[in-house]
């Protein structure tokens, strides 16, 4: 087969110039001498213009290359930015606020200590303590989300039985669930097994199975299972609670819009734990969907490859 | 013959061809707002010399960056100048030079290299 060419009109014209050149039969026309001057010079032209057309798509592909590294370069700065600010709002409000009323009972302790009964005391060392810990949370998940952000979090993955994993941190929430009389159940059988970092899998799990239990009603149930595809495991967190709007759905996973809502008993929220999610899986390489409507309920999905590929 | 200087712009290359050393220098970006007219005194200058520098050999030092569709005509113009005279005696050496990891300028010097038959055309990387 001939190779396929966008000059081949013009190498048409140099090949039957070549054969009027070389036919003897011309050689005394009058115009024979020019013709061949011309011949010349057109095939001349015409390796310049090929070389030309070579040269101009090369660079018109070089700059089509950098217009996508400068959009890509963009869109990660836009993104940057957008965390730079999320960082600061979380600082100037969400850590301001929880400070603040750490503050205000301290003073009333100091300058009023004398006029408290013990029961009020009681109270009020647990409300202390109550907005410790919770500033000591949103400390972590801030911290935790800025080393991510700098890259500074080993990402270790390795391949864990999945069960093992998960009930370790219902367990670590048993506590906060058995207060709202809520079950948690997990049928996931021990042959499960996963590829991930350790750290970060028990931190996806414990965010969404705090989320589950903060806006499950008094008296709910929370399930825990899996199905699988080829390649990945999927693990499914499912609540009976009060359910997502599809408004808030999209804004659950981004850093740019604050979506921390208070649960139904009024637990706050960091408005970074999905946001956490949502990054330590996308480092796994896998998926993390929400499925829910107001009133029945939500199912937070995420993927796990099964082993490394 | 006067030697041929001319500072680079934005859009421009740095001209440096120095007539008693026999050295010719073109460096730089070529996307001129008009190719002919910055290319012009160039070419002519590049004629002049070739009929004054019998069968001298010269140097020719491109590293170009960066260039437009009508610059490139225009280096294969004063190639084929070059070619052309060192087909009747002189000798002229092309030092076409890019930067380690710029692969097309490479790709470009072994364009314009194809079709010239009687100088010498290196092509190697510049030292960072």
């Amino acid at each position: 087969m001939s190779e396929i060419s966008i000059l081949d009109a013009e190498k048409g014209i140099i090949k039957n110039s070549k054969t009027i050149v070389d036919d003897k039969q011309f050689n005394d026309n009058p115009l024979f001498e020019d013709y061949q001057k011309l011949a010349v010079h057109y095939e001349k032209l015409f390796h310049q213009f090929e070389r030309m057309i070579k040269i101009s798509d090369r660079q018109q592909q070089q700059l089509l290359n950098t217009k996508d590294y400068i959009l890509n370069y963009n869109e990660e700065l836009k993104q940057l930015n957008a965390t730079k600010d999320k960082f600061f709002s979380i600082i100037a409000h969400d850590l301001r606020s929880p400070i603040n009323s750490f503050l205000n009972i301290s003073n009333l302790l100091v300058n009023h200590i004398e006029k408290f009964t013990k029961a009020e005391l009681v109270d009020m060392a647990g409300d202390v303590k109550k907005a410790g810990d919770n500033l000591f949370k949103l400390l972590e998940n801030l911290l935790f989300w800025a080393r991510i952000q700098m890259k500074r979090v080993e990402f270790k993955p390795e391949i864990y039985s999945l069960d093992t994993i998960v009930y370790y941190n219902i367990s670590l929430l048993q506590l906060n669930a058995d207060q709202k009389e809520i079950k948690i159940t997990s049928n996931i059988s021990e042959d499960i097994k996963v590829f991930a970092d350790p750290d970060m899998l028990n931190t996806i799990l414990r965010n969404l199975i705090s989320n589950a239990i903060k806006f499950s009603n008094k008296g709910g149930n929370i399930a825990i299972s899996h199905s699988e595809s080829e390649n990945y495991n999927k693990i499914l967190v499912e609540d009976n609670g009060v359910g997502i709007s599809l408004e808030d759905q999209e804004k659950l996973f981004r850093i740019d819009v604050n979506t921390t809502q208070p649960g139904t008993d009024n637990e706050m929220g960091t408005g970074l734990g999905l946001v956490l999610c949502k990054e330590m899986i996308e480092k796994h390489q896998g998926l993390i969907e929400v499925d829910s409507s107001p009133g029945a309920g939500t199912i937070f999905t995420f993927s796990l490859m099964k082993k490394p590929l | 013959m006067n030697n041929l200087c001319i500072p680079a712009t934005k859009y421009t290359p740095e001209i440096d061809f120095d007539y008693h050393n026999n050295t010719l220098l073109l460096s730089g970006q070529s996307y001129p707002e008009n190719t002919a007219v910055f290319y012009q005194p160039i070419i002519n200058w590049i004629k002049d010399y070739i009929d004054q520098i019998g069968d001298q050999e010269t140097v020719f030092n491109i590293s170009i960056i960066y260039f437009n569709s009508s610059s490139s005509k225009v280096f294969m113009d004063i190639l084929d100048l070059l070619d052309n005279k060192a087909k009747e005696g002189g000798a002229f050496i092309i030092n076409w030079s890019y930067a380690e990891d710029d692969e097309i300028i490479l790709e470009h010097g072994e364009e314009f290299k194809e079709d010239l038959e009687h100088l010498t055309f290196n092509i190697f990387t510049k030292e960072c």
